[in-house]
């Protein structure tokens, strides 16, 4: 294995394994809240259909699925990198004294956080809910290419919010509210786009925001074609990273000098 | 007790300054805190909004009804965080995890009495209130709510089931902390989010279970939309008032029997780890 | 009288008290993916002492000694499983509030100051929550920022400040209720030369006008050796020695050092064993009660080549370090 690779596996691994450290029954309950989080979604998306709304032509089967996947490919469709925390405390100085490029060890770090969540939520929802008979087959094998363009995506997105948060260090908690905000309406990953009024839906997926969840979602789900998504999210891809590469390096000096 | 009162007012005044001075540190400081809380909070509900303007109403709710639902969370979740959401009182596991008990041990105060006061942040924390009310103002213009002085009595006996309900939960869940600190550090905040994402949806037509078990054991449906239902009709029926006191009761004092036992178990073992994030910051 | 007065009153010289105190954490370590192990960590194992009234007391021990532990019970943070602490006469966990009142904390990693406001709103926080007179308020401000050069930083935001000034500031807030007793955990963590002295005549200055009783601990023995006339050295749990650095000093075996300037090797020097080279100059150690200065002199007059000699104690520093190794062997 060539050794950049080898460092990144030993980081993803450690990180993995620190959180096997707390113990699963110890993180059963957070996994449980979400779980009924989702229940309640899924029921009230029940009751919707049950009243007879005019749904679009969009399914039931089409929303639960939507729903589940969104909880089930939670971290990877809303990316976030330790990197915001770690401005705090000037854990970040840390990766600049290892041999290696800090967006891998950062990479490294959140791909190795996901694995027990993956593990303990993601797949017992997975497999639950197909036994139920809830198809969450990809309608489109398009769905391949867009969820790692969506996590790509993320990773670009994270860093631009951790230049913000950089350059207003003493308002953490607002950069923080603004991101839950930005995330609970345009990304699509609470409530699909196309159960959106007045054709926002349309305008929302398209959106630097939009493509991170609404795009794999939609096209997993077949709520939406992939061609006009993927092309979104190509260009998107190709305008945050050189913009996210350009304002890391120049946030650099504030982030080394602060916190620690 | 009437000088342990004094000085609750008294702290209460101190951090309302404190939280002020904090405000007005500069201006562009202000400004973005108050932009990011309106954002925050606008967008929070902004989704259940927009499905009911899209599917004419949602949950048995009719839009505009929906908007006094969800005007009522704001206010009542507003209220809970300009007394609470200071310095991680709401979000108390985050306290408890990071060891920063510790700092609340020197401190020559009763520890409710930190409790109650330390969190008070009436000028950066106003926001989700200032919303709150006008959200439920101009649905009470929209839907032609009669204000007496019964509604206003029932809408202060919500709010308050509302608080009870935050925090109960917020510390029962997050005494875990005192046992797991690393595990449990962010336990409070997944409940409190857990409210804010289902807190806000209308539950009708849900399965009897389900609508049982969101009013009792994850209360979500006590939150605003139980409250709301009640509003609208003026006057609740004695389910309404009596679920939602029986529920925010047992969750109190569950929340105060098991800090209680957190503390002693504190005492012996204390906290393995400390962080200094968000203390005093 | 409250239970709290009426033991506050017994023992009425004494600050601070451990009496048998034993004290364990049990550890989960993971063995494996799956599987825990409690492993029990002996904290503090029967440790007994006690500070009077206006002492000066250093409290050493290497890493994982149990100084920190010793900390929380004097604080009432922690409760022992056996034994009894008492501070001004009372049980700090149960009448913590009362205890508060007359101690003061600062554990150096740690700060008690509003990260986002000025210093000064700080020590106005304080003032309230202590409920300190507004003349004790004026009187201690005044002379804290005055000994402890806090007048330039008073209105710097606190997240501004440089460690040796926070660290200064901290010291000022942890003083401002004029606490009868202080437990000061590394009050010099990182502090540089002049802040390190500033800091040191402080806690001197107060301990000797005031008659404030200090309990300090730190890794700089050098600091602690001339701040504190007493020294309690705990390790793995247990009180090694609590006495004065002379006593110490005679209990290790009075180490004395000679330095020789010379050329060439190292020679051998009879009752004395070589330690290394520094500076250009061979370092021996001995020990004085065994080696007499006629008999150290007549050996290194058969040397030849010697173009200087120095002779003194052994540092504390090496003492202690000695010591330490010792207790890990």
């Amino acid at each position: 294995m060539k050794p950049f690779l080898r460092a990144s596996f030993a980081t993803a691994k450690l990180c993995l394994k620190e959180k096997s450290y707390f113990g699963f029954i110890n993180q059963l309950a957070g996994y449980l809240l979400q779980a009924a989080a989702l229940g309640a979604l899924l029921m009230i998306w029940r009751s919707l259909f049950m009243q007879g709304a005019d749904t679009g032509g969009m399914t039931l089967e089409q929303l639960y699925a939507y729903t589940i996947l969104s909880t089930a490919l939670a971290p990877m469709l809303n990316v976030r990198t330790p990197v915001s925390g770690w401005l705090h405390d000037g854990t970040l100085l840390g990766l600049y004294q290892r041999p290696a490029g800090i967006f891998a060890q950062l990479a490294a770090h959140t791909v190795g956080s996901w694995g027990m969540r993956l593990m303990c939520l993601s797949v017992p929802l997975v497999v639950i809910a197909s036994a139920l008979g809830v198809d969450l087959r990809p309608a489109s094998a398009w769905f391949w290419l867009s969820l790692p363009l969506a996590v790509l995506q993320g990773f670009a997105v994270d860093y631009l919010f951790a230049c913000l948060l950089i350059r207003l260090r003493n308002l953490e908690w607002c950069v923080h509210c603004l991101r839950e905000a930005l995330n609970a309406l345009f990304t699509g990953s609470l409530i699909p786009f196309a159960a959106l009024p007045w054709g926002l839906g349309r305008i929302l997926q398209l959106t630097p925001l939009g493509t991170l969840a609404g795009a794999p979602l939609a096209i997993c789900t077949g709520l939406e074609q992939p061609g006009l998504l993927i092309a979104a999210q190509i260009v998107w891809n190709i305008v945050l990273w050189p913009l996210a590469l350009r304002c890391f390096d120049a946030s650099t000096e504030r982030m080394v000098s602060y916190g620690g | 007790m009437a000088a342990k009162t004094r000085s609750v007012f008294r702290l209460w005044r101190l951090y309302a300054l404190m939280d002020l001075r904090w405000m007005l540190q500069d201006t562009a400081s202000m400004l973005i805190v108050l932009l990011s809380e309106t954002v925050q909070n606008l967008s929070a509900m902004a989704g259940v909004l927009l499905l009911a303007v899209r599917f004419g109403g949602v949950g048995g709710m009719t839009a505009d009804e929906v908007l006094f639902m969800l005007g009522f969370y704001e206010l009542a979740s507003g209220l809970c965080m300009m007394l609470f959401g200071g310095f991680n009182i709401a979000h108390i596991s985050r306290r408890i995890g990071r060891g920063q008990v510790d700092h609340m041990l020197i401190q020559p105060r009763p520890l409710w009495v930190q409790l109650l006061t330390e969190g008070f942040m009436p000028f950066s924390g106003s926001c989700g209130f200032l919303i709150g009310l006008v959200l439920t103002a101009a649905a009470i213009r929209r839907l032609h709510i009669a204000l007496t002085p019964v509604w206003f009595a029932l809408l202060g006996f919500y709010l308050l089931i509302h608080i009870a309900l935050t925090l109960g939960q917020s510390f029962l869940y997050g005494a875990s902390a005192f046992w797991q600190p690393v595990a449990c550090e962010e336990i409070s905040s997944m409940i409190l989010d857990l409210n804010s994402q289902l807190g806000r949806f209308p539950l009708f037509g849900l399965p009897g279970w389900l609508s049982g078990l969101l009013h009792t054991v994850l209360p979500v449906g006590l939150l605003a939309y139980l409250p709301a239902l009640s509003l609208l009709r003026q006057l609740g029926k004695p389910v309404e008032l009596g679920l939602p006191l029986g529920v925010a009761a047992v969750f109190v004092t569950a929340a105060v029997v098991c800090f209680q036992k957190g503390l002693k178990h504190y005492e012996q073992c204390s906290c393995n780890r400390y962080k200094d994030m968000g203390h005093r910051c | 009288m409250s239970n709290a007065a009426a033991t506050a009153t017994r023992t009425w010289d004494t600050a601070a008290e451990l009496c048998h105190v034993t004290k364990y954490f049990d550890q989960k370590r993971p063995v494996s993916l799956f599987k825990r192990e409690v492993q029990r960590i002996h904290a503090l194992d029967d440790v007994s002492f006690t500070l009077q009234k206006g002492e000066f007391a250093a409290y050493a021990g290497p890493n994982g000694a149990g100084k920190s532990t010793t900390f929380k019970l004097l604080s009432g943070m922690l409760r022992p499983q056996a034994g009894e602490v008492r501070l001004f006469g009372m049980d700090p966990a149960r009448s913590r509030i009362e205890v508060m009142r007359r101690t003061g904390v600062l554990f150096g990693n740690r700060s008690e100051l509003w990260w986002d406001h000025p210093v000064r709103a700080s020590f106005d926080w304080k003032k309230e929550v202590w409920d300190i007179p507004d003349d004790v308020y004026q009187r201690a401000v005044g002379e804290l920022r005055d000994l402890l050069d806090l007048d330039d930083i008073w209105h710097t935001f606190a997240r501004e400040l440089s460690l040796g000034q926070r660290m200064r500031a901290n010291l000022a807030l942890t003083l401002l209720h004029e606490p009868e007793l202080v437990l000061l955990d590394e009050p010099t963590l990182g502090l540089d030369v002049l802040a390190k002295r500033q800091m040191i005549d402080f806690l001197k200055r107060i301990n000797r006008e005031k008659q404030v009783t200090l309990l300090v601990t730190s890794h700089d023995m050098d600091d602690l050796t001339e701040m504190a006339d007493r020294l309690l050295l705990i390790n793995k749990g247990r009180l090694a020695f609590d006495g004065s650095y002379d006593q110490l000093v005679r209990t290790t075996g009075d180490s004395r050092i000679i330095r020789l300037l010379m050329r060439g090797d190292a020679p051998a020097i009879e009752g004395a064993s070589f330690i290394g080279t520094q500076d250009g100059r061979h370092v021996y150690r001995y020990d004085a009660a065994a080696l007499t200065p006629q008999q150290l002199f007549a050996a290194i007059a058969r040397i030849h080549g010697v173009e200087d000699v120095e002779l003194g104690r052994e540092a504390i520093e090496q003492v202690i370090a000695r010591l330490y190794e010792e207790w890990r062997r």
